[in-house]
């Protein structure tokens, strides 16, 4: 039907697919309800519980205290902001693993990887769906916490904060395809993703600033893309000091080349060795 | 095709050794690890538009092939090419030339509609969205999928899941398609319309080159132009089913089932004159002989005289002509259903 398809004619295809995939996500999605219900209160309760818990230690939505490790007093503004990119972070990591682990279980891994559209084109379709949710949870926890909470987050410099996230999320994909590799190696690896999500939530300043960690660890988080967006975006949004943009532009895409090279070449291994062993669809 | 030949599927010394339980945690604990050979140097032709099967009882080696040559498995030696393109070097070209389907029901999204499934698949085999509907209208059509086009397939029965699949193995209008075990599972009814709709329809009308591995006999026979027989990984026999058949010395078969079958009973079976060759498998928990002689008229007396002589029941008799399966039995000691 095309033996003549040329490089550029492959590549509109593959655009086509991506398009094709992402409606196909949603489709899925949508056939549960339960995930319509959990997509419409997720980001009020998740806010509402930032809320509660700086009302609970300080008393109010600014400290300071706080400032003297932050510098800045607005607590509560500094955790939303925190809150609202880790969602990026934990949904970049295990999304596209845990949709090849779905695909897997439900036995069309095999119908998919027979295909001739590249593997990085079904990633892409899977992660341009997770993106748009992880975005329209942060947008939600933004817009709900300057409609209900005494701060204003819908800010111009918020357009800085999207494309800090926009260049964060290459480098998270990159870290994505890291784990889709060991789904395929190891199958079952939902627990070893959830350590290592907490384990990055932990090292970076997602709810405290790194000042309040040991050395070691504050050390450790420079080595983690999330650490400069998190840094970027609250300097813009006017809680924290920050290098100039291009610092943050540059230091960004140094970790998406490095990690969607690393993410890419260890995904390959693993479904080369999957192959090689007849592990593609065991469970 | 590709290249100039009429080979639309060639292999050459294909193999594959699975190996389990190799790790370092295994050694520590003395545990070896455990070889199991699959594929065992396979060489073996399909021509273009054959319509050519591969039989052999499960875990033979059939579907591995079938990965092989459809790029989900990588051989351990060997070379093989499709639609003229090698399955190693050129995967990508591999792919786009063929259509496959598994023999899992669950190859399919059963929350979404036949059609979305087969729009979704068309846009992973790079169609554009004109060539995606017309291709997707196309395929319902051929396959008689038209009316149940919009109901989710988790609703179809296995036999429509099964047409929804083929229907998606053919989106690409691939030169070469690979069926594993098409018909597993299915009613012996919807069996029968679903061979004739891949021998006439696919096969014949479409011109498409069909690789398919089955362990039924009878599906064998009734669709392969050619069959290859497969057994411990290794091909053991090739032709048409009909040489294969002619290929026995014995002209008949006579089938007894027995209420029990000592093995002296059998020893002197096999010492009649006319016999040359004497099975013993087991049926539903009955004994099942079956006798191969030239000329089962010469020797049925004498056979229905040890067995009774003997005390056991005969419970049914028949004689038929060498089918597939005795030809395999022949050949390999073993029947189909293992």
């Amino acid at each position: 039907m095309y033996d003549d398809i040329g490089s550029w004619d492959r590549a509109v295809r593959e655009v086509y697919a991506i398009r094709y995939i992402f409606h196909k996500e949603l489709k899925l999605w949508k056939r549960y309800p339960s995930r319509i219900l959990f997509m419409l209160l997720m980001p009020f309760l998740s806010i509402l519980s930032l809320y509660f818990q700086g009302m609970g230690l300080v008393g109010s939505t600014t400290s300071s205290a706080f400032a003297d490790v932050a510098g800045t007093t607005e607590y509560l503004v500094f955790i939303i902001l925190g809150s609202a990119l880790f969602i990026f972070v934990s949904t970049a990591i295990w999304g596209i693993g845990n949709s090849i682990r779905r695909e897997q279980m439900m036995g069309t891994l095999e119908s998919l990887w027979v295909a001739p559209a590249s593997k990085m084109t079904i990633f892409m379709g899977i992660a341009l769906f997770d993106g748009l949710f992880s975005a329209y949870v942060a947008f939600m926890q933004l817009l709900l916490s300057s409609l209900l909470l005494p701060v204003n987050l819908l800010v111009p410099q918020a357009l800085v904060a999207v494309l800090i996230t926009f260049l964060l999320m290459f480098a998270l994909y990159g870290m994505g395809f890291m784990f889709t590799g060991l789904v395929l190696i190891y199958k079952e690896i939902e627990d070893f993703t959830n350590l290592i999500t907490q384990t990055i939530r932990m090292m970076t300043p997602v709810s405290y600033p790194l000042s309040v960690l040991p050395a070691p660890v504050a050390f450790l988080a420079l080595f983690i893309p999330h650490t400069y967006a998190l840094e970027a975006i609250r300097g813009y949004m006017g809680v924290g000091a920050t290098h100039s943009l291009g610092y943050y532009v540059l230091v960004l895409l140094a970790f998406d080349v490095a990690f969607i090279a690393t993410g890419s070449r260890l995904f390959h291994y693993a479904d080369t060795r999957a192959r090689r062993r007849g592990e593609i669809a065991t469970h | 095709m590709h290249s100039g030949d009429d080979a639309a599927i060639s292999i050459t010394n294909l193999s594959k050794v699975f190996t389990r339980g190799g790790g370092a945690l295994n050694r520590m604990r003395g545990k070896g690890a455990r070889h199991t050979v699959a594929v065992d140097n396979v060489t073996l032709e399909v021509r273009e538009h054959e319509l050519f099967g591969l039989l052999g009882p499960n875990g033979a080696g059939k579907t591995s092939i079938i990965k092989m040559l459809s790029t989900l498995l990588i051989p351990d030696s060997g070379s093989a090419t499709v639609n003229g393109w090698d399955i190693l070097a050129d995967p990508f070209r591999v792919r786009m030339s063929i259509g496959l389907t598994l023999s899992s029901e669950r190859q399919l999204y059963w929350k979404l509609s036949a059609k979305e499934n087969l729009e979704y698949f068309a846009s992973l085999y790079l169609l554009r969205p004109a060539e995606i509907r017309e291709r997707v209208d196309m395929v319902l059509h051929d396959l008689g999928l038209e009316e149940q086009q919009d109901m989710l397939v988790e609703n179809f029965s296995s036999g429509n899941r099964q047409k929804v699949a083929l229907a998606r193995a053919l989106l690409n209008d691939p030169p070469v398609l690979f069926l594993d075990e098409p018909t597993i599972g299915l009613d012996p009814s919807f069996s029968q319309s679903f061979r004739t709709l891949i021998k006439k329809t696919i096969n014949e009308a479409e011109k498409k080159t069909i690789l398919l591995t089955t362990h039924y006999m009878e599906e064998a026979d009734q669709l392969c132009d050619r069959v290859a027989f497969i057994d411990r990984g290794s091909i053991v026999a090739i032709g048409t089913p009909a040489d294969l058949k002619r290929s026995i010395d014995e002209k008949e078969i006579l089938t007894l089932a027995l209420s029990s079958a000592p093995v002296e009973m059998v020893q002197r079976i096999q010492r009649v004159e006319a016999v040359s060759h004497v099975e013993c498998q087991e049926r539903d928990g009955r004994p099942i002989l079956k006798v191969y002689t030239d000329s089962a008229s010469s020797c049925m007396q004498d056979i229905v005289g040890i067995v009774t002589s003997a005390g056991i029941h005969i419970l049914s008799f028949t004689t038929a002509k060498p089918t597939l399966e005795d030809v395999f039995i022949k050949l390999t000691g073993s029947g189909l259903d293992v």
